[in-house]
């Protein structure tokens, strides 16, 4: 099997394809201190593009909550067992060589492809450790939370429901979508080559006329985002709202700029920042007033979703503050301290940088601080138990789109704008 | 394979300050940052609510807002003549 370079890994490793790079990469961030699950970027999504026949339960974007929920059910802990049994206790990272090259040390372990090696069939050799979920897994969007008001925990006409007693305590909400990894398992093991990523801009797409419906994709994919659509009968996963990437809607981008996804600028709780970044090989150009290198690449405050599983995926997150740290590490890789104690008392850039969130629909290539007065000065505890102290100051944070023209503009202290009661629901 | 739920030990104080600071931070006020805790839709905020009663998650909105709550301006909507 060839081999690549995964810079979240910091080593070389297996894939069944050659090293190939796109131009740009969709890559998004998520904070994840923010999410309340409102499902907004849930409903968006499915109201745009699953809403067909043989769509029912097919969420392209899902909100989840940790560590029980799930769509399907325990996709993650499914694939950590099966991991953690082809490499006993050696699925371990070495940190202490931490680089700017390698932000996150060393993965020592074995990736899904890796893993996969011994697994020969009469068919050929895996080309990655999966599972096919049950039906019964991709029922529940976010068991015990799909209704309104959740789980009553009264007797009804079905008798008293189940209790969950960890959802009390420190659970979160975690948002997921399709990745579009820079080494797709889906791609990789699609025995049809029907699955492509674009040059142009990274995006991992199902070529539908090639496509047969043999599953593999769904089986390969760790994040479980290609889904099979038994009415069609060939499988389906996130497009990343391609045709705004391309700047193809005439009315909110005229002038064809880039725009965020559905579920990106459907986002309320302001938790959700996409973008395109810029890449040199296998790297990120260095871009440092791209909000994402910034937050990615500069500050380390964003972290790859399951790192270790060898995909490169181009989805992070600002892991919880108050979530146990071994849980997240496993999930986020080992910078999850570092980053969770910058986030805890963020300095006057990075809270700037911050107000970029979901701020505006077009896609934001570049900022600009413009530097405003101090306004406070607050006392944090750090998770570490020091206690530092916050200047904040209100900038104004500007940001530019793909031609340079300015997009959005907004100060540190916010102004909040609140309707009418006659004007509630008007635009 | 069955998955079995375990429990895992965790702080709901730290994640009841946690998402108070949030809310605090993008310039929400008591009666706002209230309402989602209120409001059982959000599971995880309205937890909290019942576990630690609304008397409680008041006065924590409050003191989060003494201590960081620095933003302030508010634009009301006027009605239009």
């Amino acid at each position: 099997m060839p081999e690549v370079y995964n810079w979240q890994l910091g080593r070389k490793m297996s894939y069944p394809h050659e090293e190939a790079h796109p131009q740009w990469q969709f890559a998004f961030v998520f904070n994840i201190n923010r999410c309340i699950a409102c499902q907004t970027c849930t409903m968006a999504c499915k109201s745009t593009w699953t809403f067909a026949k043989g769509q029912e339960y097919m969420w392209w974007n899902n909100v989840e909550s940790k560590p029980y929920g799930g769509y399907p059910q325990n996709w993650d802990a499914k694939l950590l067992t099966m991991i953690e049994k082809e490499n006993p206790e050696e699925q371990v990272w070495r940190t202490k060589n931490k680089t700017p090259e390698n932000p996150y040390g060393t993965f020592r372990g074995k990736t899904i492809f890796e893993a996969a090696e011994k697994h020969v069939s009469p068919d050929g050799s895996k080309r990655a450790l999966g599972y096919i979920p049950t039906e019964q897994e991709w029922q529940s969007p976010n068991i015990h939370e799909e209704t309104a008001t959740g789980n009553p925990r009264k007797k009804d006409q079905w008798g008293y429901s189940a209790e969950l007693p960890e959802h009390r305590t420190w659970f979160f909400y975690l948002q997921r979508l399709c990745n579009h990894c820079t080494y797709p398992a889906c791609l990789a093991a699609c025995p049809r080559n029907a699955i492509y990523k674009r040059p142009e801009d990274g995006i991992v797409l199902i070529d539908q006329e090639r496509c047969r419906g043999y599953r593999k994709c769904v089986e390969a994919c760790p994040y479980k985002k290609p889904m099979y659509n038994s009415t069609t009968r060939i499988s389906e996963k996130c497009i990343a709202c391609y045709p705004r990437i391309e700047g193809k809607d005439p009315v909110l981008s005229p002038d064809a700029t880039p725009l965020e996804t559905r579920c990106m600028a459907a986002c309320v709780g302001k938790i959700r920042i996409q973008g395109l970044v810029k890449k040199t090989g296998g790297k990120w150009a260095k871009v440092p007033e791209n909000p994402l290198h910034f937050l990615v690449q500069e500050r380390k405050i964003a972290l790859p979703l399951y790192p270790q599983f060898g995909t490169e995926p181009n989805g992070y997150y600002i892991p919880p503050r108050w979530a146990p740290r071994g849980y997240l590490t496993q999930m986020f890789g080992p910078s999850v301290e570092q980053a969770i104690e910058q986030y805890s008392s963020p300095d006057r850039e990075l809270l700037a940088v911050m107000q970029l969130f979901r701020a505006s629909q077009q896609i934001i290539f570049k900022f600009k601080i413009e530097k405003g007065p101090k306004v406070a000065e607050i006392e944090n505890t750090l998770p570490s138990g020091k206690k530092k102290v916050q200047e904040i100051f209100n900038d104004t944070v500007i940001g530019y789109n793909k031609l340079g023209k300015e997009a959005v503009r907004i100060t540190v202290e916010e102004p909040t704008f609140e309707r009418s009661k006659e004007h509630l629901n008007s635009i | 394979m069955q998955m079995k739920a375990q429990m895992v030990a965790g702080d709901p104080h730290l994640m009841l300050d946690c998402l108070i600071e949030e809310f605090a931070r993008m310039g929400w006020d008591t009666g706002q940052i209230a309402k989602i805790f209120e409001n059982p839709v959000f599971l995880a905020s309205h937890g909290l609510t019942k576990r630690f009663g609304h008397k409680t998650i008041r006065d924590r909105i409050e003191q989060t807002l003494e201590r960081c709550g620095v933003f302030h301006f508010k634009i009301i909507e006027q009605k239009p003549v």
